[in-house]
């Protein structure tokens, strides 16, 4: 589990949070960790569109080779530094690339190029960047929000997800960091089946948790809420942040309160746990 | 074919915009306009759509208001024509073409370096001087072209310090400094601001003449006392975590003598440049006929004749597409004058307002910058100048030479959005700042420019006798 992590790292800032934790996965899981420094062309391109031709396209040309030598050749080595120095002895393989490209396609290339099997992101709305990938990816995502010591695991099953990797995460995380694990089985009110199929489905997958949380030695508290999951999400976890939530897929889409790619909403709104979210 | 989400709201509003200007054909004529009038007024709001949108291009919106007066039969063809071969734009297309033979032998670069070299003594100092050096070569060249030099000077200044972008104090003040010290910079002269020769070209129209040394002295208290104060604020709100600067010493020195000697065309452009200035300050008020627009072209012309610059370069370096833009707002201007509007709707804007001249300004100026932080200053200034001008007409200054003046200083102030200036996106590519550091920043840098400019308008002006 987690062999190989990337943990992006966009010219537009540098995500100080995911870096720490990238860090303190791979040396817990013995993981290589692949820094991925991205120069974004797509801001180079938010110029062009905002300067409307009092920029003239040879300046423009001749700026954004200068910056992207600058940045590629000098602030990529400054942040792999910075990395490098924050992971010494923590007995770290480190993979060091650069792209220039736009921030969703260098990373999935990325992805398949180093079979990466987890990324490790921060999401800021305040940026120009493209955040599609939370969504495209075919790999785990980690969305660490506050760099914060995780303190409790939440694991969240549904009746809208296969619930087959998230206890396995979970259980693995739980053991492997020595914390406390709280399983959430959400009925959610938009898609249930028959009542008398849901509950039985959910009592099977309890008996079953159970099982394998005894024979791997671990305990979990259990709680089954029924309520619409994002909803759920959001009410639950806004204010847990010495927290991970573990999600799986969902069979439809849902709407995630913690990844809107719409600017438009406020980032208060942000969820304050800690999130990995399964593929 | 498949359009992009993008594409489409581009079209939508297009043709929202095409609507309201219909809605606006349909309206009857309001108390005291005529046809003209309403419908000068509805290629205003089509333009202002379109401007903040941006759903087409800057320059084809320009065009847009030109020909559209003469199919809603507001103007003849030839009259409009006539009003885009304004001497303004004949001034700006000089201007450029002086522009481009600095930036081609990056004369600008060695002024830069040489300057900046001068403030390695602390963090503090060396902040000031990129903000005092990015102001001054705005007083000679358009200020998007002082951005696109000094960020990448800045940048690699930043990385050879091994600053941290986001992280860094010292990088988000140094970024700051470059977007604030363009804009502010741009105030001062006729040639830093695009925004100002449209002003004095729309002056013209009124027979209302602004000289090179007028413009300076009208504009540079506004910069003088705004750059200090914009300096200690930012180094007030992000205190520098850098102590040490000789890496900057040893990057400004590699730098220097990698540009080797002064060569013997960047010698000439100096001279030109150095020429050029001279004759707009001078050459006027002795020769009354030859305006800024001949000084400015001759100052090209012999760019080129002395082998500065070549017609490639001038084709390559000059943005042509703001030329067409100032040609359109300057017909926009004159339209709606000519047709009434203007003063229809400053009688509006003052019947809420009251007719107090002190709360006008302070209006005015409220008005020009809040449009500016959401469009291209250019257009903002563009589209407000008529209105100014009819507020100045229904309160008696005498002239519109003070709402002119007003608008065309406070359409510079677009410190908040990383759109709402080239200066600032340009800055914010190199990712030392968030979107959240420049509005926390901006909003109280545009407070405290705001004050200036009112305070500079109700006294200073006065004193001298602007109104």
């Amino acid at each position: 589990m987690f062999k190989k992590i990337l943990l992006p790292l966009p010219s537009e800032y540098y995500p100080e949070f995911a870096s720490r934790r990238a860090i303190e996965i791979a040396s817990k899981f013995k993981s290589k960790l692949t820094l991925e420094y991205i120069f974004e062309k797509s801001v180079i391109d938010k110029i062009n569109n905002v300067s409307s031709g009092a920029v003239t396209q040879c300046s423009l040309e001749e700026m954004s080779e200068e910056i992207e030598n600058v940045e590629v050749g000098g602030e990529s080595s400054i942040i792999f530094e910075k990395i490098e120095k924050e992971a010494q002895g923590k007995n770290i393989e480190l993979r060091k690339v650069i792209h220039s490209g736009h921030h969703t396609d260098e990373i999935l290339d990325c992805i398949r190029e180093h079979e990466i099997d987890l990324i490790i992101t921060e999401f800021h709305r305040d940026t120009l960047l493209d955040y599609n990938f939370l969504y495209e990816s075919p790999v785990p995502i980690w969305l660490e929000q506050n760099g914060n010591k995780i303190k409790k695991i939440f694991g969240v099953l549904t009746n809208l997800s296969p619930n087959i990797l998230v206890p396995t995460a979970a259980f693995k995380l739980s053991k492997t960091f020595n914390i406390p694990l709280h399983l959430y089985y959400v009925l959610d009110t938009t898609d249930m089946g028959k009542e008398e199929t849901e509950l039985k489905l959910q009592k099977e997958l309890i008996r079953d948790l159970k099982q394998r949380a005894k024979n791997i030695n671990i305990y979990f508290e259990f709680d089954t809420v029924t309520q619409e999951i994002s909803n759920f999400l959001d009410h639950t976890f806004r204010h847990e942040n010495n927290s991970l939530v573990i999600l799986g897929r969902f069979k439809k889409p849902v709407k995630l309160p913690f990844i809107s790619l719409d600017k438009k909403i406020e980032t208060s709104k942000k969820l304050e746990a800690n999130v990995l979210m399964l593929k | 074919m498949v359009l992009t989400v993008e594409e489409k709201q581009r079209i939508a509003v297009l043709i929202a915009g095409f609507i309201i200007l219909v809605i606006f054909y349909l309206l009857p004529n309001p108390e005291g306009l005529g046809t003209d009038g309403k419908m000068m007024i509805g290629i205003l709001v089509l333009g202002i759509i379109l401007w903040v949108s941006e759903a087409i291009p800057l320059a084809i919106t320009g065009l847009l208001v030109i020909i559209l007066q003469p199919i809603l039969y507001i103007a003849e063809p030839k009259h409009v024509f006539t009003a885009f071969g304004n001497t303004a734009v004949f001034f700006l297309i000089g201007a450029f073409i002086i522009a481009s033979a600095i930036e081609k032998h990056n004369l600008h670069k060695r002024i830069a370096l040489l300057f900046l070299s001068k403030f390695e003594n602390s963090p503090k100092s060396f902040t000031l001087g990129i903000m005092l050096c990015c102001s001054f070569l705005s007083f000679i060249i358009p200020e998007h072209a002082v951005a696109v030099l000094m960020m990448p000077i800045v940048l690699s200044i930043l990385v050879s310090l091994n600053v941290i972008p986001r992280l860094s104090n010292f990088g988000k003040v140094s970024m700051l400094a470059i977007a604030y010290g363009c804009s502010i910079g741009s105030l001062g002269t006729l040639i830093g601001g695009a925004r100002n020769p449209v002003t004095i070209g729309f002056l013209e129209t009124q027979d209302i003449q602004v000289s090179f040394l007028d413009w300076m002295i009208y504009s540079m208290p506004v910069v003088f006392i705004s750059l200090p104060f914009i300096w200690l604020l930012l180094i007030h709100f992000y205190p520098l975590e850098i102590k040490d600067l000789k890496e900057v010493h040893i990057k400004l020195n590699k730098e220097i003598k990698s540009l080797g000697p002064a060569t013997s065309e960047e010698k000439m452009v100096t001279y030109i440049l150095i020429g050029t200035v001279i004759a707009w300050i001078f050459i006027p008020s002795i020769f009354s006929y030859i305006g800024l627009a001949v000084i400015a072209v001759s100052g090209g012309i012999v760019m080129f004749f002395s082998g500065s610059i070549t017609w490639k370069d001038i084709e390559q370096r000059v943005p042509w597409g703001i030329v067409l833009l100032y040609g359109g707002a300057i017909t926009l201007g004159i339209g709606m004058l000519e047709t009434g509007a203007a003063e229809w709707l400053a009688n509006n804007l003052l019947s809420i307002s009251g007719d107090n001249p002190v709360i006008a300004i302070f209006l005015l100026i409220l008005i020009t910058v809040l449009f500016t932080n959401v469009m291209s200053n250019t257009a903002a200034v563009a589209m407000i100048l008529p209105i100014g001008a009819g507020i100045a007409l229904v309160l008696g200054f005498g002239s519109p030479l003070i709402t002119s003046m007003i608008i065309a200083l406070a359409g510079g102030l677009a410190f908040i959005l990383v759109i709402a200036t080239p200066a600032n996106a340009i800055t914010y590519s190199a990712g030392y700042f968030s979107t959240k550091d420049l509005i926390r920043a901006g909003i109280i840098v545009n407070f405290i420019c705001i004050l200036v400019l009112f305070i500079i308008a109700i006294t200073y002006w006065r004193l001298i006798g602007l109104w």
